[in-house]
């Protein structure tokens, strides 16, 4: 619940975010309205993917990255739809 | 149940022994779920579990496994049915009040990027997010008193040797993360995304809290000038990861 004060603040100065939860999380990411979220299903602490998985983590990473382009001034939340992989 | 002989423990019950991974005697953050399940639910979990274990076991392949656990993780946490709460409540706000939502005003290839975790990643020789006289185990059983802690901000150079980053997060199963950095605090990643020229260029220090923390002083005091420094050194877009 932290990241979304540090999102908000950061907002609020302009700064946009884009903020990557686990699935077990993704009620925070949805009740927060946070602007910009990548739901992973992936186990908690594991947010950007598998260790060692470098691959799948910058597919996540430029997953979120899109919404930060994309996304409008409505919450978005979207789903990185590939399995955890080691 | 009758009262054991003196000198002897009572039978451990699942719920006590479900209850007792939760920051307790056999904390364990990645199965302290278990404590919001029914004790039924704990049975069906530990039947399954030891099924899918054997399939592993016999095909080398965890894949199913990680998927079974992930799966009764997620729902572990989700919330009961018309439990969801307004932005503003789990904000811990007094009113309503609307979020605010900035825009990239650049292409991404000309942005300054940073990396936020609330994953409390450290450098090395630098101390953990509590009392250093404290294992990180005992650490862990203390989790109530994290949230009276002042948030404290950690800024790591971006050309830091991911070798020299800790993970001192309390409350989550840090060891994927000290395994691979990257999977909390991708920062290898994103020196890779700005060599290729995905990125302007990522930020000067990435940054990083300790997420159970005194939420009023971090929603009133320290978020917004944090967001006041990054704002003064250029940033233009975060990528954040909550621990």
């Amino acid at each position: 619940m932290s990241v979304g004060h540090v999102a908000r603040a950061l907002e609020a100065v302009g700064i946009a975010t884009v903020c990557v939860y686990v699935e077990a999380f993704r009620h925070q990411a949805v009740n927060l309205r946070v602007p910009r979220a990548l739901i992973t299903p992936f186990p908690m602490g594991r947010n950007v993917g598998a260790p060692g998985n470098a691959a799948q983590q910058r597919r996540v990473i430029r997953t979120a990255l899109g919404l930060l382009e994309r996304a409008g001034d409505v919450s978005t939340v979207i789903n990185f739809d590939e399995a955890w992989n080691i | 149940m009758s009262t054991p002989p003196p000198g002897e423990q009572p039978p451990l019950t699942i719920r006590a022994f479900a209850d007792s991974l939760f920051h307790g005697e056999r904390a364990d953050n990645y199965f302290k779920f278990l404590k919001n399940f029914s004790e039924p639910e704990i049975d069906s979990f530990f039947q399954e579990l030891l099924r899918e274990v054997g399939d592993a076991v016999d095909t080398g392949d965890a894949a199913a496994l990680a998927r079974f656990v992930q799966q009764a993780q997620a729902r572990a946490y989700k919330p009961a049915p018309g439990a969801s709460q307004r932005p503003s409540q789990m904000l811990q706000l007094a009113a309503p009040v609307p979020l605010p939502q900035a825009r990239l005003n650049k292409p991404l290839s000309k942005a300054r990027v940073a990396l936020f975790t609330t994953g409390a990643i450290y450098v090395e020789g630098l101390p953990p997010f509590y009392p250093a006289d404290w294992t990180y185990e005992y650490a862990v059983r203390q989790a109530r008193t994290f949230f009276e802690r002042q948030p404290a901000l950690r800024l790591i150079p971006r050309e830091t040797p991911v070798e020299q980053l800790r993970v001192g997060h309390i409350a989550y199963d840090i060891r994927a993360a000290q395994r691979d950095i990257n999977v909390m605090l991708p920062l290898e990643r994103f020196r890779e995304l700005e060599a290729a020229g995905d990125i302007g260029e990522l930020a000067p220090h990435a940054y990083s809290f300790h997420g159970l923390t005194n939420v009023p002083r971090l929603r009133d005091e320290f978020a917004p000038q944090w967001a006041q420094n990054m704002l003064q050194e250029g940033v233009d877009a975060v990528f954040l990861t909550p621990g």
